[in-house]
């Protein structure tokens, strides 16, 4: 019987030769002399015997006479009796079957056609085999061939099924429960226009491009860190979130393909098209201890050559960078000649990425206008304000000794000082002061150090340095919350370049200063805890002498949490600041002389000698904002909305991260490439000029031989590979198998089209008349019959054509792992639709991130960002995310076309078991709790299976579930704790009324539905 | 059910069988079925398994790796160099220094003589360090190989190029050949187990045990010692082994009724992996509970029931080939003694990580010898590189330490088709390079394959165009180490 059956398999032939003329040598004739003939008699020079080539006509016909096998060498050598004659010799393979030599034959008597491998010739459209007018192109080409294979087609498959389809192949997520009633009451009136306003819809979807990039995220490896030992944390997640972009704005494909790999050396360039550039800077860096930047920096251009030919040419370019390819056309010279356009970038495996830009991330970036339009209205008010505000001309207030010269005080700081906290340039951070304060303190500074650490606030460079006078003398306000070590007034002289007078209370904890001396002198102990004091200051103890200039003031402590409340000075010399009480005197004062303190345009209306006009009210207004004190204070209520706004748009810009991208090296400094014997980069050999293989079409004459140049050459109209490739690769994201199914080999040693024809049709019309829109693509693919067709199968359909390679029924594709989870959270209505931003860390096990030298651990992220889709998980290439592995996802060390689906039993204790299945279940069972009325199980388990699986269950299906229902209820009846323990796993907390026993239950009937095989697959 | 469908499944059924049982070779069922799925698709494209049976007899049929993640100093070790006493401390000769690249080491390095005694074991001239008096007790069991080399000199690529066969990313592990090539031997545990200890997984991170190419199904699982052994092994809290029961069997039953609706093999395939994820909630708990092992078993190894530690992983690994998990693959972090402080010299960190380790490797190799198991398991013992013959003074450090070195370096073997009590190799008078019988990473996969009944050439996997082996182009068998 299994005999039968393996007899059976080989009926089915991938390629219709109806399709393709001369095309058993296609078919079959070029993959007998491939696998049997090419390792020794290939493209490969080094290794090639007897100096004869079987992969190029012209050499072939050395050795076949067309017409006569028997007097072709090729025939005779493979069909010789003697042993020492006979091809191949035995110690390399197997020796040919007797079909292959009679193939040969046929193939040498009928003529010896030969056809140049069919992905190197450029695709033709040839008309679909409409048989009706109205037909779909794509139905043409697959119903001809299931019409010639004998063959039944599925019916189309029910609305239930269609709508989810639809909802994961194009979004990723399934249609919730009124999506689906509404498609299928609609699709019955009327199928076609439903049908399309679906797809509008979801092509339309902001969850479309957060789908399509996951499947680019595969081929660019990217990751959220750099690999190797370090691992260390990579901010690339901005080019992420670009690529999402492009694909929900429909980015045309060459444009995408254009910024990705050149974006950097177009004309006029954006910072996106810049930023696109990252795509190859997914490569890793090498920041282990002793490594050879070089020996990586090579590693990284190697895997931008291959990368770049899997990803865009479908070629595995990667065997010729050690010899020349064994089975396709590319001599290892031909790889470093594509190896020189990407030898060019400055990058060079650098800890720091070098070279990067600043960019801030979409999120981020949509909140600046907002930010900005605040700020130029908070500043317009200020000004008008300002505008009509006339203060009159007065004295300067004679300083009376119970209003101290004020130096920093309760939120008074002097005129244009330098703020600073902890060395930071902030504004110091006062507070109104609590009610039991003394009087002379209104606003306070709160400040904590751990034991040991010093923390401070600070100015410096105020307009006004006072002179000092003989018996000056600083009084600090202060209260001790928890005892410091020390704590510390220290005092800046204008000509200083450092600090170097201090006054301590407590010990000598304070790292800087000769403790006895004026730079670090005890003032006497700590005062007691809790009580606000007056602590002073003896000006010359600490080697501030009279006359000289202050002009920085420091509250420091180590240790502790005090309230500070300001320092003032007792003096009998009070600071000479008429300027800030009348207009005139200021003009008066530094229009002579104007202070490097004030910022440019200040300075030059002052230096301009400002008479009348605007100017002059310019500077008025400034005076008012900045200097005068009963300015300040009348304008306070404009002034803070504008700081305010202003500190919010600071903190936006600040949160641009610094990106690695490409860049060239300027041409004096370009580097020599060279073959690297081995692929070794310590063995240089024969220079190698950037060029495209020879079998390939040419470079535009006129053009560079720069990234841009092979980015235009990649998108040419005359380039027979680009399109196809990613033609292929998005059917097999829609059909499961790719029409080659060999996604990542369209060489000779790849599998041939199953549908060339439609291929190539497909790959000619995307390019001229979708004019690379990847929705046009989809588009015209999911409008098909044969899209819509029902995955169920009779025996005659699984007996001729059992891989359903001519589609004559949908397949069932298991979901890929970002689905899987995806999915299920949507389901549970829990998944958080918030897009774009930083990698995100959803719960995962202790103990995955032990990673060697990188302290980096996994912090789990709070809220919405616990449960955001699965392409925003942070990725760490040495400890990725441990269910997408299990599910199949890639590793991101290399470019990967196509992932291979398997079905362990390690996948089902993650849907079983994963904390994540656990939440979306307790969410399942929520909503079915909430969207019924009462507690009736079957009621229940209606609407938890309908919005699950997209359809009503049978009564079968409710049979078992209530079965289920039943004998759980009881057990957690028995055991109470058990429920309760089982919906805090959910992170469930339960509303009145809701009986916890039947909650449970009900969030393990949900458990089992999410561990359905009809949710894990697309049907 | 129609007959081409029921046929469809069983090839399923045996796939998923085989997901533990590999089986291959074991008889007409095996045969039968890896000439049904030939080119057929049935996992996406590729198949399941390398070889419908091993090339040829095995010697062994289930490895113990021992890797001390960031690599011994051989000097120190198994390769005494009386040499080096005569320089220690003097700047090296010129010949050290010719051509060669060094990670850290700057300007012109000293010797470094080691600063421990080697016991002569009586076998076959074997020295072994003072630092390993529980391994030497054990010294007619091992063939120390002196001569192997590597052309890597960084941890992680090294590592890769040992467990991968090459020092980039993105090629399947050895575990995962042999697995995809032998299959497993065992129906309730994963064929390939991996653990670590010393709190860090290795340099090059979970590729080392990663399946690269070859399907999912068989990367290593790594199980661990707190928390679930196996991920997401354990029932949520509040459903209990019933519960369980219970909930897989409403999920088999409604795949059923998908089953018999869509005709869809891979459905019921699903079934079966749900039954035996069950199955591994007990077994594979079980097989990891050390706290059944008789008390003095426990002492001989030094381990503690609780605990992670390198004793305690021992004592699994032979609780593991035990129960015949085909490959066990232990990680121990701390042996990259480059002497910038004292905890990665050669005094105070290297005899600490000796201490930690030789009990529990001498007990390994005689627990296995005691339960008949030595003879048809291979033990294996390395690092990724050697270390340098000189001194490496990091910015002026005092502390003694040795710098990466990959032209030689030391490790052993013991078990099935293994020369017992032998040294293969030698290097030169400074340890620096080798002067007999060299053995390359390439040539050691080689070996091993060879000796669990696989031809290294012919063990191949069609991948972008190419027939990948683990051996890349290269290794040749070392007849000198097999018995």
């Amino acid at each position: 019987m299994l005999v039968v059956t393996a007899a059976v398999l080989l009926l089915v032939v991938p390629v219709d030769p109806g399709e393709e003329g001369g095309s058993l040598f296609t078919s079959e004739v070029r993959p007998i002399l491939s696998r049997n003939c090419l390792p020794c008699h290939g493209p490969d020079a080094a290794t090639r015997k007897a100096d004869l080539r079987l992969d190029r006509q012209e050499d072939l016909l050395t050795v076949v006479e067309p017409g006569s096998s028997g007097d072709s060498d090729l025939f005779l050598r493979i069909t010789s009796e003697d042993p020492d004659d006979r091809m191949p010799p035995p110690e390399h393979g197997t020796p040919l079957t007797e079909e292959s030599i009679s193939t040969l034959r046929r193939w040498i008597d009928e003529g010896a056609t030969w056809q140049e491998h069919w992905s190197f010739r450029k695709p033709v459209a040839t008309a679909p085999p409409l048989t009706s007018p109205d037909q779909h192109p794509i139905d043409a080409f697959i119903d001809r061939r299931i019409e010639e294979a004998g063959l039944p087609r599925s019916e189309e498959a029910i609305p239930e099924v269609l709508v989810r389809r639809l909802h994961l192949d194009l979004i990723g997520l399934p249609p919730d429960p009124q999506r689906v009633t509404r498609f299928v009451r609609e699709y019955q009136d009327d199928p076609q226009s439903t049908w399309q306003q679906l797809i509008e819809e979801l092509l339309e979807s902001d969850a479309f491009g957060e789908r399509w990039a996951s499947l680019w995220l595969d081929l660019a490896r990217y990751a959220d860190t750099k690999g190797f030992e370090q691992d260390g944390n990579r901010n690339i997640w901005p080019w992420r979130d670009w690529v999402i972009q492009a694909f929900d704005a429909d980015m045309p494909f060459d444009q995408f393909t254009i910024e990705q790999l050149a974006g950097d050396l177009l004309p006029d360039r954006s910072q996106a098209n810049h930023l696109a550039t990252a795509f190859h800077r997914n490569t890793m860096t090498n920041d282990e201890g002793g490594t050879q930047n070089e020996e990586f920096r090579v590693a990284a251009v190697v895997d931008r050559v291959n990368t770049t030919m899997q990803v865009w040419q479908g070629l595995t370019a990667n065997c010729a960078q050690c010899h020349d390819h064994k089975y396709d056309p590319l001599t290892q010279k031909e790889y470093y000649q594509l190896y020189d356009f990407f030898n060019q970038t400055s990058d060079a495996d650098l800890n720091n990425e070098h070279p990067v830009i600043s960019v801030l991330g979409i999120l981020d970036r949509e909140l600046v206008p907002a930010a900005e339009e605040k700020v130029k209205e908070t500043l317009t008010r200020l000004d008008e304000a300002a505008r009509e505000l006339v203060i009159p001309d007065q004295e300067q207030p004679a300083v009376s000794s119970s209003s101290l010269d004020v130096i920093a005080f309760s939120g008074q700081m002097p005129p244009l000082c330098q703020e600073l906290v902890d060395g930071q340039h902030k504004r110091w951070p006062w507070v109104p002061a609590p009610e039991d304060a003394p009087e002379q303190v209104a606003q306070i500074i709160s400040q904590s150090a751990p034991a040991g650490q010093t923390r401070q606030v600070f100015f410096e460079k105020s307009l006004h340095p006072h002179i000092a006078a003989e018996g000056d003398t600083y009084i600090v306000n202060a209260r001790i919350l928890e005892p410091p070590e020390s704590m510390i007034l220290q005092v800046r002289l204008d000509d200083a370049t450092v600090w170097e007078h201090r006054g301590y209370w407590g010990a000598a904890a304070f790292s800087h200063g000769v403790d006895g001396s004026p730079s670090l002198l005890r003032q006497g102990d700590l005062p007691a805890t809790g009580d606000w004091v007056q602590l002073q200051v003896d000006a010359t103890s600490i080697g501030i002498e009279a006359g000289k200039r202050v002009s920085g003031i420091a509250m420091t402590q180590v240790g502790g949490k005090i309230e500070w409340g300001g320092v003032r000075r007792s003096s009998t010399l009070p600071t000479e600041r008429a300027d800030l009480f009348s207009y005139e005197a200021f003009l008066q004062r530094w229009s002579a002389a104007p202070s490097d303190l004030f910022d440019a345009p200040v300075k030059e209306m002052l230096a301009a000698g400002v008479d009348e006009g605007l100017k002059d009210e310019e500077l008025r207004i400034w005076w008012l904002k900045n200097l005068s004190p009963e300015g300040i204070r009348k304008l306070e209520s404009h002034q803070r909305p504008y700081d305010e706004a202003l500190q919010h748009l600071n903190q936006i810009e600040s949160r641009a991260v610094p990106v690695p991208i490409m860049t060239s090296l300027p041409e004096d400094q370009a580097r020599s490439t060279f073959i690297l014997k081995r692929g070794s980069y310590l063995a240089p050999g024969e220079p190698a000029e950037a060029d495209v293989p020879q079998i390939l079409p040419p470079l535009e004459p006129a053009s560079g031989r720069d990234r841009l140049a092979l980015a235009h050459w990649i998108t040419s109209p005359e380039n027979p590979l680009t399109t196809r490739v990613h033609v292929n690769r998005v059917w097999e994201q829609l059909f499961g198998t790719g029409i080659v199914e060999t996604l990542e080999d369209f060489g000779t040693q790849g599998a041939l089209p199953s549908h060339p024809a439609l291929l190539d049709w497909l790959a000619v019309t995307w390019q001229q008349e979708d004019r690379w829109s990847h929705k046009a693509l989809l588009r015209r693919i999911v409008t098909s019959n044969t899209y819509r067709r029902s995955s169920k199968s009779s025996e005659i359909q699984r007996r001729i054509d059992p891989e359903n390679r001519l589609l004559s029924h949908a397949s069932r594709i298991r979901l890929p792992a970002e689905m899987v989870r995806d999915q299920a959270l949507a389901i549970g209505g829990v998944l958080s639709r918030k897009r774009f931003g930083r990698p995100v860390f959803p719960p995962q096990p202790d103990g995955i991130w032990q990673v060697v030298y990188n302290g980096a651990g996994w912090k789990e992220s709070k809220g919405e960002d616990r449960v955001r889709r699965s392409l925003y998980t942070f990725f760490r290439r040495t400890a990725p995310y441990p269910t997408m592995l299990t599910f199949d996802g890639s590793t991101r060390d290399v470019c990967q076309s196509r992932r291979i689906r398997t079905n362990t039993p390690l996948q089902a204790l993650v849907m079983l078991n994963d904390p994540v299945a656990i939440e979306a279940a307790a969410g399942l069972a929520r909503i079915a709790l909430t969207a019924t009325t009462g507690v009736e199980p079957g009621e229940l388990i209606a609407v938890a299976f309908e919005r699950a699986t997209c359809r009503v269950p049978t009564d079968a299906e409710t049979a078992h579930l209530l079965e289920l229902f039943d004998a759980q209820r009881i057990a957690f009846e028995t055991n109470p704790e058990s429920a309760t323990s089982f919906l805090e796993g959910g992170r469930w907390e339960l509303e009145e009324g809701q009986d916890p026993t039947v909650a449970a239950t009900m969030m393990l009937i949900a458990n089992v539905l999410l561990n359905l095989d009809e949710l894990l697959v697309r049907g | 059910m129609d007959k081409f469908s029921q046929l469809h499944l069983e090839g399923h059924q045996e796939i998923t069988r085989r997901w533990f049982l590999g089986q291959i070779g074991a008889g007409v069922g095996g045969m039968a079925l890896s000439s049904l799925l030939g080119e057929t698709n049935l996992l996406g494209g590729e198949p399941l398994t390398g070889t419908s049976s091993a090339h040829f007899p095995p010697r062994a049929r289930r490895i113990i790796c021992l890797h001390m993640a960031g690599s011994p100093p051989q000097q120190e070790l198994f390769d005494p160099k009386p040499g080096l006493q005569a320089l220690d401390g003097k700047p090296c000769p010129q010949s050290l220094m010719e051509g060669e690249i060094f990670p850290f080491i700057k300007g012109h390095p000293k010797i470094l003589a080691s600063p421990y005694q080697f016991h002569s074991t009586g076998t076959d001239g074997m020295e072994i360090s003072e630092l390993l008096p529980h391994l030497s007790s054990v010294s007619d069991e091992i063939c120390v190989i002196r001569s192997m080399h590597t052309d890597q000199f960084n941890h992680a690529p090294a590592q890769l190029f040992i467990y991968s066969g090459s020092p980039r990313f993105g090629r399947p592990s050895m575990g995962s050949w042999l697995t995809w090539g032998l299959g497993s031997m065992n129906e309730d545990l994963p064929a390939y187990v991996v653990l670590v200890s010393g709190d860090k997984t290795p340099s090059a991170g979970k590729s080392v045990w990663g399946s690269g190419f070859l399907p999912s199904v068989h990367q290593g699982v790594q199980c661990r010692t707190s928390g679930d052994p196996v991920l997401y092994l354990g029932n949520p809290p509040g459903i209990d082994r019933e519960s369980r029961r219970r909930s897989i069997d409403a999920i088999s039953e409604l795949d059923r009724i998908a089953a018999s609706r869509d005709e869809d093999p891979e459905t019921l395939a699903r079934i079966q992996q749900y039954e035996l994820a069950f199955r591994m909630q007990t077994s594979v708990p079980e097989a990891m509970d050390i706290s059944k092992e008789k008390q003095s078993v426990l002492d001989e190894y030094g381990a503690n029931p609780g605990q992670s530690s390198f004793a305690n992983n021992c004592l699994l690994a032979r609780r593991l080939v035990e129960q015949d998990v085909r490959f066990v693959q232990l990680f121990d972090w701390g042996w990259d003694t480059h002497g910038t402080a004292p905890h990665d010299d050669i005094i105070t960190q290297l005899p600490k990580k000796c201490a930690e380790t030789d009990k529990p490797i001498a007990a390994l190799i005689r627990d296995l010898r005691q339960r008949g198991l030595l003879d048809d398991t291979i033990v294996m013992w390395t690092g990724e590189f050697g270390r340098t013959a000189m001194n490496e003074e990091r910015n002026g450090s005092k502390y003694l330490g040795r710098d990466h070195h990959p032209h030689c370096y030391s490790m052993w073997m013991a078990g099935g088709g293994i020369k017992k009590g032998h040294v293969h190799g030698a290097t030169d008078e400074l340890g620096y390079r080798i002067i007999k019988d060299p053995v390359g990473v390439h040539d050691l996969q080689a070996t091993i394959l060879h000796l669990m009944g696989i031809d290294h050439e012919r063990l191949t996997f069609p991948y972008q165009g190419r027939d990948f082996r683990l051996t890349d182009v290269h290794g040749k068998l070392v007849p000198g180490i097999l018995a």
